[in-house]
């Protein structure tokens, strides 16, 4: 049929356009680093080293894509809705918190038992952290951007103030809690690296919401949400139920993150547990237009270069500084895409 | 006497639709000039050229007798014209200063601008409009009419010596209209050529010189205010053919499925629709008409629950339902074909699947629990898009691509076929061609033979007289008028639409 191939073209160019963009970042990334003086080649072979070199290599940038894209669809699904969920920072401190919790102090139930409670614990705190400023966005108009950005520092004061006084593990030189129980401990998947069987969870997870995304009436309203309330409303959705509700998947979806990283990880609840990597997922919401493949794929490219800044920095004695320069070099040109495309076809044309 | 505006045979075509027809205006300076016109007339058009926003097709313009190309609205300020637009334009977190001297900030040095230069003149021109206004406070803080008479300023502010305003008081409560009339006269006195746009003969009587009708783009006449009356102008609006009704099967009254009880709705200070009542029966259709803005779509967006009733009741089917929300009033029998097809009645970002499923997602046939059911959604959509002659090449892709008619097609074919017993079809042949005209009255015909309850609002009077059983009209939020085809004709409907009558006077 032709308009199903067309329809195949529009997405064959949507993907080149994306892939291409990220393609010319990297290759500006390679001629700044040339015009500082390192070889492409040197380059290439020290920001790989860090990720394929060793399978414990590889198997770490697996577990910052986990936490990536756990904070990525956080904020992406209020994103579908058009809610702005800029506070998975912390949802997803309140969900490791809360999974601290149970996993240092419940005891004596079988693992199974205990990670799935302490998973639901996770889930359930980074949810209620996210339902606080939806209540008050509903309720009193209150800008949902404002307030979520408010509820990070809230968390990060709340839980500071946790672990340095009532829960701090006795004894210790930091603010953490003791270990969690054998019990509720995700088992290491890969000899020393962080990656936890957690990535079961993550795949289960991601599944879930792409089938919430593209198969409910679910991720149909808050589609419709998100692209004309006026219109949603009109034909009878429910808008704030739908505009909570999202937020509260949100949250749990940031909770589950910061879960992941106390079970799997660092076996316990420590301070700054996820060093302001939710707003790393809003902005790759945002490159990837909310779209949960597109979203896998942003994730792991960012997991690859923030692990290449160890190699380029061990090996080339470049700053870690320029992974975060290259991320927002990305970040720009696959924002303005469509114009730099349209300039380009501009310029093809009148050849 | 000197003109400041004349245009000759200025003519202005959008597609199909010819929206000014060779039109000769002859604005006198320092006179106040009312423009009067049903909705779609082609007035703000008209007004567009004259400011640079629109370029017309055909035709030349004299300011103060010398002709002008007017290319943008820079242009136009150059040539001492302002256009106060029907919806707002002022930034509202700036203050009026910022507003007035935007992007033509006086400079102190390189690189800050002299706010107080602004203001001195800002100050001067707040004096002129008697209009106390604080000047440091962003416009958003002010009142709807203070903002209204911000933008006049501005205007004054660069300069305009002709002044163009589109529908100023609609959004105005009586007694705020007549502080801006006064500001207008006095603006007059003071040498300014003011032209306004309204739907009150009312204000047109009580403040123009000269007062000219348009009519379906035609200039049907300029004539001084003290040589003209009312019912004159009423016949110039709405023309003289006689209005032809479709054939159909006598009316049969079945019992009332829509009573409206004294609904009030009031917002933001404002009586929008005031102590409606009526009816609508099994088997009719009920007409509702008006000069855009006169409470109708506040009206219907409190029966089918988009807002809340201030006041008074609406039973469906002897049931109380002004508790309801949307969706349990749609699942109870309402669909409602909106009169925004764009805004409200579609999501153009997404595809024309998506668009034809709202409302239908959530009736058992299409879901099980959570999941839609995706296969019975798509055939279903084919089904509406065969029926309705939708042409759209996929279900993929966006409605936006679809043309305007197309789309309305979409809409009504999605409202319809949920089959409910009430239908409100708010002006269903705005941009469609005739032969779905044709089909979409056929169909609200077969609907009301059938025994379904139809409000169909529109200001068009030929699609109201031909398809209505009873016709009501709605003057400034009131019902003034209920009547039938038979017994009123198109002068006495212009009379309630301009408020310069009311039922049984
Ligand atoms: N940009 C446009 N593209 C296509 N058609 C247009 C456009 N602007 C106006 N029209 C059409 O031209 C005609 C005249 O429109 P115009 O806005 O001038 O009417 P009006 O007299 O100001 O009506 P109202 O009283 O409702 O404001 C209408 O049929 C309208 O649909
Ligand atoms: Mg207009």
């Amino acid at each position: 049929m032709k308009a199903t191939n067309k329809i195949r073209r529009t997405i064959f160019q949507q993907g080149l356009s994306f892939i291409s963009t990220i393609a010319l970042a990297l290759l500006l990334g390679f001629v700044m680093l040339w015009l500082n003086g390192s070889a492409p080649k040197d380059v290439l072979a020290a920001a790989g080293s860090s990720t394929f070199a060793s399978p414990f290599r590889f198997a770490n940038m697996i577990s910052r894509m986990l936490t990536i894209v756990l904070v990525s669809l956080a904020a992406a699904i209020p994103f579908k809705a058009g809610v702005w969920n800029i506070g998975g920072d912390g949802q997803l401190a309140m969900g490791g918190f809360f999974s601290a919790m149970v996993g240092v102090y419940v005891t004596s139930l079988p693992p199974v038992l205990h990670i799935g409670l302490a998973v639901l614990a996770g889930m359930a705190g980074g949810a209620l952290w996210a339902a606080i400023p939806a209540y008050v966005r509903l309720k009193f108009k209150a800008n949902e951007i404002v307030t979520t950005i408010m509820m990070n520092y809230l968390a990060a004061l709340v839980t500071g103030y946790l672990v340095n006084y009532p829960f701090r593990a006795p004894g210790s030189a930091n603010a953490e809690t003791s270990l969690v129980q054998e019990s509720a401990i995700l088992s290491q998947m890969v000899p020393l690296s962080n990656l936890s069987t957690g990535l079961y969870i993550v795949i289960a997870t991601f599944i879930l919401i792409c089938f919430l995304d593209w198969k409910t009436s679910w991720g149909y309203e808050w589609r419709v949400l998100g692209s004309n309330d006026e219109f949603a409303r009109y034909g009878g959705v429910k808008d704030n139920r739908m505009r909570f509700l999202s937020m509260l998947i949100g949250g749990a979806l940031a909770g589950l993150a910061g879960t992941i990283l106390v079970l799997g990880s660092y076996h316990k609840f420590i301070l700054n547990l996820g060093g302001g990597i939710g707003f790393t997922g809003v902005l790759i919401a945002i490159i990837a237009a909310n779209s949960p493949i597109l979203i896998l794929i942003v994730s792991a490219i960012f997991a690859i270069l923030s692990n290449s800044t160890v190699g380029l920095e061990a090996r080339l004695g470049i700053a870690t500084e320029f992974s975060s320069i290259l991320q927002s070099v990305i970040i720009l040109l696959v924002i303005t895409r469509s114009n730099i495309w349209a300039g380009i076809t501009k310029l093809v044309k009148r050849r | 006497m000197t003109y400041a505006i004349e245009t000759h045979q200025i003519t202005k075509v959008f597609g199909d639709t010819v929206a000014n027809d060779r039109i000769d205006l002859q604005v006198i300076e320092g006179h106040i000039h009312a423009v009067l016109g049903e909705n779609g007339a082609g007035k703000t058009t008209l007004m567009k050229i004259l400011f640079g926003e629109e370029q017309p097709t055909s035709g030349k313009i004299q300011i103060r007798g010398k002709t002008v190309m007017i290319s943008s609205p820079a242009e136009a300020l150059r040539l001492s014209i302002g256009f106060i637009h029907q919806n707002f334009t002022l930034v509202n977190e700036f203050t009026i200063g910022q507003n007035f001297a935007l992007g033509i900030e006086p400079r102190k040095n390189l690189f800050f601008a002299d706010y107080d230069k602004v203001n001195q003149k800002v100050q001067k021109i707040l004096d002129l409009l008697d209009m106390p206004l604080k000047l440091d406070v962003p416009v958003g803080s002010f009142s709807v009419e203070e903002r209204q008479i911000v933008e006049i300023g501005k205007a004054l502010y660069r300069g305009a010596e002709i002044l163009i305003l589109d529908e100023p008081t609609s959004v105005l409560t009586p007694q705020k209209i007549e502080k801006l009339l006064d500001i207008l006269r006095k603006l007059r006195d003071e040498g300014k050529t003011i032209i306004m746009i309204t739907h009150k003969l009312e204000e047109a009587f009580s403040i123009a010189d000269e007062i000219s009708v348009l009519r379906k783009g035609n200039l049907v006449a300029t004539l001084p205010r003290a040589s003209v009356t009312k019912d004159q102008l009423i016949r110039l609006m709405v023309g003289d053919e006689p209005l032809s009704v479709v054939e159909k099967a006598p009316h049969q009254f079945g019992a009332a499925l829509l009573e409206v009880k004294n609904l009030c709705v009031r917002s933001g200070g404002r009586d929008l629709v005031k102590n409606v009542s009526f009816e609508v029966h099994r088997g009719e259709i009920f007409g509702l008409t008006g000069v855009g803005g006169n409470g109708q779509g506040e009206l219907i967006e409190a029966l089918v629950g988009m807002r809340p009733a201030t006041e008074g009741d609406i039973l469906f089917d002897g049931t109380s339902v002004v508790k309801w929300d949307i969706r349990k009033r749609r699942l109870n029998g309402m669909a409602y074909v909106p009169e925004n097809r764009v805004t409200r009645g579609t999501a153009v970002s997404l595809s024309v699947l998506d668009n034809l499923v709202m409302g239908h997602h959530y009736l058992p046939d299409f879901h099980q629990g959570l999941v839609l059911k995706q296969k019975k959604m798509e055939s279903f959509a084919l089904d509406i898009i065969k029926q309705y002659e939708v042409v759209a090449s996929s279900l993929e892709i966006n409605a936006g691509s679809l043309s305007g008619g197309n789309l309305q097609k979409l809409v009504i074919g999605r409202e319809f076929s949920m089959n409910t017993p009430f239908l409100i079809v708010a002006y269903p042949s705005q941009g469609i061609d005739i032969r779905t005209t044709k089909y979409v009255q056929s169909e609200l015909i077969r609907r009301r033979d059938s025994g379904c309850a139809i409000l169909l609002v529109s200001g068009d009077l030929d699609e109201i007289f031909s398809l209505s059983d009873r016709i009501g009209v709605m003057y400034s939020g009131e019902l003034v008028a209920i009547t039938t085809p038979e017994s009123t004709n198109r002068f006495e409907l212009g009379q309630y639409m301009v408020g310069s009558r009311r039922n049984g006077q």
